[in-house]
């Protein structure tokens, strides 16, 4: 459980006090027990050319996407999802209890995030075996990556009928708690910047004002 | 037509492998409804068939897999018109492949990829109508049977089974996926699987997609104890691997042969494949298995019932049911169920299952509201809030079948009293 990260997105600032913090561990606790955790990749070639080409066959035009998996000539498509088990649980506090469904919210965000870590780790894996190294998930919705394409990558992951997570008409994932995204394999090492200096939210970042950052 | 209890009472019945990875691999790369390949590419779906018939399997499954309306919506083509297509196209192949011994079509449904309401978008009646179209499309083509398959949300299964026999005639097979821990992804166990489907008098269930061979052998012993109908077993090859774009399994067809006679030898009736296996995992798991002759089923003789969740079996140790959803006596409750105040009856629900009622009494029986409305509402808000079994407390039929057909697992009924026409008009027929 990460609860900086939790605490994070619940918007505490500083050392929570003692009944939030008991709060937030019970509620991560109960969510662990239930998610039904899973996630699926797909490592595809992909070709930057007017777009980027996602396994000769997804069309994906996006200035952001293109310029993120620059000089990448192999990517992985992923989904991962804690399941209609953690939905049900989000749910279920939603129409009993706001509080805890609000912790819960939280606890689940960061979650999927600790998921995805692992699941990123696991394609590293895959990455390193070919001397690759792995630039920052993308997902659809960041910059002009379109979430049109979420319907892309539920092809080509086959995350619904692996995973059994689904793109909605209006192209939102459910169970809500799921994410999809890109990862570039890269010849060259990109180092993360810790700085804020490049973040998008520099300005107006609520952490960045009141404390150090929000890592 | 075709019975599955009897014909697999002599000898174990064999589904085909895998029809989506095979596409994959033979280049049908990043299609988003590769259905359409009934239409465009019929000549490739049925050298597909042809392989696993000439492989040695008896039923082949149509390439319907992700047929249903919500897929087919946007292309060219209509669901009913592709299921009617690729069942013509197995009809055809397995006609030519029944000699001495009969092949069977196997109508496939898979899920719709949406999530149920209330947790989703997708209403209970209109995915039972989807399911219903395909499965009607099916019989009226030449199909023998509907295989429900890869389903990992009970709702959505019940959907799909009643569709299957309101809209068909057919038998029915319906196997779910599970993970490692053989859970669905909506946290239902197993317990909760074989109650809804036997329930619903399928003819046989299982499992397929999601794990391996050697991971099923594991849950298997579980879903025998609990189950009294044949059981269908269709295993990955292993675990799926992406490279390239093309997705590889790991288990070869000699390893998954081997691992599908234990299969067999345990109980299972029906064996299959699913992703990634191929016409040469088929042909060996049938030389490897045909010799054996499938164990009798013994009848469980179990009084069952179930949420989405868990599966409660009564009489081995006394059940204590919450009887606070029931207005009699009860002021706020009558308050809150004339004014449609569901908030206060779902903090009661709560509140029983944390107190340790195994199941929740729900009752919806003032004089002066619509009652199988009221109780239709109550149920399907109920059943996303417990993990606990409903009683379904009525002494209206009406409400009572109206409770019963939305409800997400397999509820007991109260107030059925001893008096004939009672018994008539809530029992089943048959």
């Amino acid at each position: 459980m990460n609860r900086p990260e939790i605490l994070r997105y619940l918007s505490v600032h500083g050392e929570p006090d003692p009944e939030t913090a008991a709060l937030v561990d019970d509620c991560a606790q109960e969510l662990a027990a239930a998610a039904s955790e899973a996630y699926t990749y797909s490592l595809v070639p992909l070709r930057l050319d007017a777009g980027v080409l996602l396994d000769g066959y997804h069309l994906i035009k996006s200035h952001d996407l293109e310029a993120h998996l620059a000089e990448c000539d192999k990517c992985a498509v992923f989904a991962a999802t804690l399941g209609t088990s953690a939905e049900y649980l989000l749910y279920r506090y939603g129409r009993t209890n706001v509080r805890r469904a609000v912790v819960m919210h939280a606890c689940a965000t960061a979650q999927i995030e600790e998921l995805c870590d692992r699941m990123e780790n696991e394609i590293a894996e895959h990455a390193k075996a070919e001397g690759l190294f792995l630039r920052p998930r993308y997902s659809p919705g960041y910059g002009d990556f379109s979430l049109e394409h979420q319907r892309d990558i539920a092809a080509l992951t086959q995350c619904g009928s692996r995973i059994g997570v689904g793109v909605t008409e209006s192209l939102l994932l459910t169970p809500s708690k799921s994410v999809t995204g890109i990862i570039g394999f890269s010849k060259v090492r990109v180092p993360v910047s810790d700085s804020c200096v490049h973040c998008r939210m520099h300005d107006t970042c609520d952490y960045r004002r009141s404390g150090p950052c929000c890592k | 037509m075709l019975q599955i209890k009897t014909v697999t009472d002599e000898r174990i019945l064999f589904f085909d492998g895998a029809m989506g990875t095979t596409l994959q691999s033979m280049g049908y790369r990043g299609m988003r409804f590769p259905e359409a390949l009934n239409m465009t590419d019929p000549a490739v779906i049925r050298g597909i068939h042809e392989a696993y018939l000439r492989a040695g399997c008896d039923i082949v499954k149509t390439n319907t897999f992700g047929a249903n309306r919500f897929k087919a919506k946007g292309t060219a083509y209509s669901t009913p018109q592709v299921t009617a297509v690729a069942t013509k196209i197995a009809r055809s192949a397995a006609d030519t492949f029944s000699g001495s011994r009969q092949r069977f079509v196997a109508l496939d449904i898979g899920p719709t990829g949406l999530l149920m309401q209330p947790l989703g978008t997708l209403a209970f009646e209109d995915a039972v109508s989807a399911f219903g179209e395909m499965a009607k499309a099916g019989e009226e083509n030449g199909a023998d049977l509907i295989l429900i398959e890869t389903m990992n949300d009970t709702y959505e299964l019940k959907a799909a089974v009643l569709g299957a026999k309101e809209y068909c005639s057919l038998p029915i097979v319906a196997t779910v996926t599970l993970d490692e821990k053989g859970k669905l992804l909506t946290g239902g166990d197993i317990g909760a699987v074989v109650a809804l489907l036997e329930g619903l008098r399928v003819d046989a269930l299982g499992l397929n997609c999601g794990l391996g061979p050697s991971q099923m052998l594991e849950i298997l012993p579980d879903l025998l104890s609990l189950t009294s109908v044949p059981v269908a077993v269709s295993p990955n090859a292993g675990l799926p691997r992406s490279v390239n774009g093309v997705a590889s399994f790991d288990v070869a067809p000699e390893e998954f042969a081997v691992a599908m006679r234990g299969i067999a030898s345990m109980g299972a009736r029906l064996l299959g494949g699913c992703c990634g296996t191929t016409p040469e995992h088929i042909a060996r798991m049938v030389s490897a298995a045909m010799d054996i002759r499938p164990a009798s089923i013994r009848d469980k003789q179990r009084t069952v019932v179930s949420s989405y969740s868990q599966a409660i079996y009564i009489g081995d140790a006394p059940t204590i049911i919450g009887e606070r959803i029931n207005p009699t006596g009860k002021k706020r409750l009558k308050d809150a169920l004339r004014q449609g105040n569901y908030d206060y009856i779902l903090g009661e629900a709560v509140e029983q299952q944390r107190s340790g009622a195994h199941m929740l009494d729900v009752n919806a029986g003032l004089p002066d509201i619509d009652e199988k409305a009221v109780m239709s509402e109550l149920v399907s808000r109920l059943q996303a809030v417990v993990t606990l079994p409903l009683q379904i407390d009525s002494s209206s039929p009406a409400a009572i079948g109206a409770a019963l057909r939305q409800y997400n697992g397999k509820a007991l009924v109260n107030s059925v009293n001893g008096k004939k026409e009672s018994m008539e008009a809530v029992f089943p027929t048959k």
